[in-house]
């Protein structure tokens, strides 16, 4: 009887204390004056939140003086998605979060953003062709528009021209392809000191999604069927097409293959001039600017059997949960509309995806641009998304498998065939 | 009945006792004890946090039968600890034998031998991978160091460590040895346990250093090595850190630790109920290695 008294006891005093820990916390709807408060959810790195909380939020705020906004930031895209997650998965969700094309799948399969379609049909002053269609696409998934971009950069070669002159390599131009691209490499390849090891490298082919898609399209191969239903990458020019690119270390040695890269990044490969070439975004401006010592221009990607690149964008996306979609969607439109686009200007963020900006002068002739400057711009006519299925989780994992092609360890054909067999398993629902 | 009541003396004092291990009960219980029970209940069921928890059974454990990682995670951490225990419980006992003489300065050299249990982790894990480099390493720059009045090299193609399937494990069993300070520390003080007057008795009997280190040390250290050494499994079964921040799990899956594909699935892919089965399975497999032990234990260990 004692003991039954005691675990009582136990139980009357705990079971009340964890419910109060797990208590859910109520999000803040209003301010105490009576205008909504829409927490919008970002990872802006501290400069960039200066930005906002100087520019671009009293802007909003000014035009809209029923909204209040409030920035939530995880500080840097680390944590971002498990801030996020604890952010939902506590019930205090944010209105709207920025995204990007590498966490956009993972969200959108899950159903949790607000279709847009809808939205842009009642309102007449939104026009969807102030926009750069493809990057808008780029936020669809199954006909619905699940937010909007705010910015986005195809990929281009960025060459070193003081490595090219030294080593009498013509300049790349739009007529490269994959035989003068690798021609050009091989020349660029050098040992300098003749120790044996190879000092800088022509190209770096970096194990990216972002990336590698594209020399499968410019095969004529692809990863996945229109309607996300099979995966295609066991074609054999799907497989020829990822097989060149990795060859670019593994087989033609003009790329840094595993620990030949010293530890840098590419775009420190490049910037000291241990690469003379590399496949990047606009976006990499920003670290450019931090101190290059030569002169560098951008050229279009080499084509092979056709001319196709891949791109990457930042956008953002209102919460289905939020209670408050007209105040969000106004914010929403602000953000990836001329304001947000002077914005990202301003901070020298790619191109914005609101067209009129992107293709003025502001943007063209702006301090950081090199000669070819509008390369990237013209690439958007060309340029594709890097698709996803429903089950982009299992798509992900499956991927893993190339770490090995890389390095030289496993044939890329078999494991083309293998990701093949596993994402077909999981389209089919074999796995989950 | 009568036994068991209290003398209010005994009754105020087992309150007193209660409210002193209270915030460590009470922590237990909100962040322990409740998210353990979670656990269980998650791991019947398939939940992504974004989309409501959903009931399947058995499912998640059937499926842990067919998934090839678990397996090859499960070797891992099976490689790993079997490399890794002996060496680091020799290594310790050895260190702290050797700290635990009366020399001038020895306390300088417990400092330094203890100091890299205590400094922060991911700071030291970046320093080893520095170390690690294959090109740029100190450790393949040592190796490919000529050997004096040769032009021959040590090893002239050092292995790429990290980068390498084959050696990433060894790589980072090697490492594990830089922390053997944190045993060393509990085995100096298991040595200085020991009383003098049993070495003085041994030395009448006429035993030689070794026989006073077989006879006289290892059984009084017993109950120290059983506590090491229950210590070590548990800690090599949740290794984690090393391979999260220096590999990655890669390359090619030779350092996907059972835990560290535990916290993929997790955090990274988002299978919080599959997770959860893993999380239990690892701690049933635990549970019986540390069963074993303290059924094999009376054989060995002497308490005093």
């Amino acid at each position: 009887m004692k003991k039954l008294l005691t675990y009582l006891a136990i139980v009357i005093i705990f079971v009340p204390l964890v419910r109060w820990v797990a208590k859910p916390k109520v999000r803040q709807e209003y301010t105490k004056d009576g205008k909504v408060i829409i927490e919008w959810y970002n990872y802006s790195t501290p400069e960039f939140l200066k930005l906002y909380t100087d520019y671009l939020v009293p802007e909003f705020e000014a035009s809209h003086p029923d909204i209040k906004i409030r920035l939530n930031s995880s500080l840097g895209d680390t944590g971002y998605d498990a801030k996020l997650l604890t952010l939902i998965a506590g019930k205090i969700p944010p209105d709207i979060v920025h995204i990007t094309q590498q966490n956009f799948p993972f969200y959108a399969v899950k159903g949790i953003f607000l279709d847009l379609n809808p939205v842009i049909a009642r309102d007449k002053s939104f026009n969807l062709n102030d926009y750069f269609g493809p990057v808008m696409d780029g936020m669809r998934f199954q006909g619905k528009l699940l937010g909007l971009p705010s910015d986005f950069s195809t990929i281009a070669l960025v060459y070193n021209k003081r490595m090219f002159d030294k080593y009498h390599v013509p300049y790349p131009d739009k007529n490269w392809d994959w035989d003068k691209f690798l021609w050009a490499a091989k020349k660029l390849t050098r040992d300098t000191d003749g120790d044996g090891v190879i000092d800088q490298f022509g190209f770096v082919n970096i194990n990216s999604y972002n990336r590698w898609p594209a020399w499968v399209w410019m095969n004529g191969g692809d990863i996945l069927s229109p309607d996300m239903k099979k995966c295609l990458l066991d074609k054999p020019e799907s497989i020829e097409g990822l097989k060149f690119y990795i060859d670019l270390s593994t087989k033609y040695h003009v790329a840094p293959m595993g620990a030949q890269t010293l530890g840098q990044s590419y775009q420190e490969m490049f910037m000291t001039e241990h690469a003379a070439m590399i496949a990047d975004a606009r976006y990499a401006y920003k670290t450019f600017a931090k101190g290059m010592s030569f002169p560098w221009d951008i050229a279009p990607m080499p084509k092979g059997k056709q001319r196709v690149t891949t791109f990457i964008w930042g956008g953002n996306s209102i919460l289905r949960s939020t209670k408050h979609p007209r105040e969000a969607w106004e914010f929403l439109k602000f953000l990836s509309g001329k304001e947000g686009a002077l914005l990202n200007v301003r901070a020298g963020n790619a191109f914005p995806a609101y067209k009129k900006v992107a293709m003025s002068d502001l943007v063209l002739k702006s301090p950081l641009s090199p000669p070819h400057d509008k390369v990237f711009l013209d690439a958007i006519e060309y340029g594709r998304q890097a698709p996803f299925p429903p089950q982009f989780t299992e798509f992900n994992q499956a991927m893993t498998k190339f770490d090995g092609c890389y390095l030289g360890y496993t044939p890329v054909d078999q494991i083309c065939r293998q990701f093949t067999k596993d994402v077909n398993a999981a389209i089919s629902g074999e796995v989950w | 009945m009568g036994k068991n009541k209290l003398t209010k003396r005994q009754k105020v004092e087992a309150v007193q006792g209660f409210m002193f291990i209270s915030p460590w009960m009470i922590g237990f219980i909100v962040f322990a004890a409740g998210p353990v029970i979670a656990s269980l209940v998650l791991s019947f069921c398939k939940w992504d946090i974004l989309t409501p928890v959903q009931f399947v059974g058995l499912k998640n454990y059937v499926k842990m039968t067919n998934d090839p990682l678990i397996k090859k995670s499960l070797t891992n951490t099976l490689y790993y600890a079997s490399a890794a225990i002996p060496l680091g419980m020799v290594g310790a006992l050895s260190t702290a034998l050797l700290l635990n003489q009366k020399l001038k300065g020895m306390r300088l050299f417990r400092t330094l031998f203890y100091v890299p249990s205590v400094t922060a982790g991911v700071a030291t894990l970046l320093l080893w991978m520095l170390i690690f480099n294959p090109e740029l390493g100190l450790l393949n720059r040592a190796l490919r160091h000529q050997i004096p009045f040769t032009h021959i090299p040590f090893i002239a193609d050092p292995p790429k460590w990290l980068g390498d399937p084959h050696w990433a494990m060894p790589a980072l069993i090697i490492m594990a040895l830089w922390g053997v300070g944190g045993g060393m520390l509990i085995y100096l003080a298991g040595l200085q346990g020991i009383p003098e007057e049993l070495y003085e008795a041994s030395l009448l009997d006429g035993a030689n250093a070794r026989q006073k280190f077989w006879y006289v040390t290892i059984p009084l250290l017993s109950p120290t090595i059983f506590f090491n050494l229950i210590m070590s499994i548990i800690g090599s079964f949740q290794v984690f850190n090393a391979a999260f921040i220096m590999t990655g799990g890669g390359p090619m899956d030779a350092t996907r630790f059972y835990v560290l594909y535990l916290f993929q699935n997790a955090f990274q892919y988002f299978r919080m109920g599959y997770a959860s089965a893993m999380a239990w399975l690892l701690f049933i497999i635990i549970l019986i290695l540390t069963l074993i032990q303290f059924k094999i234990a009376p054989k060995w260990v002497h308490y005093q």
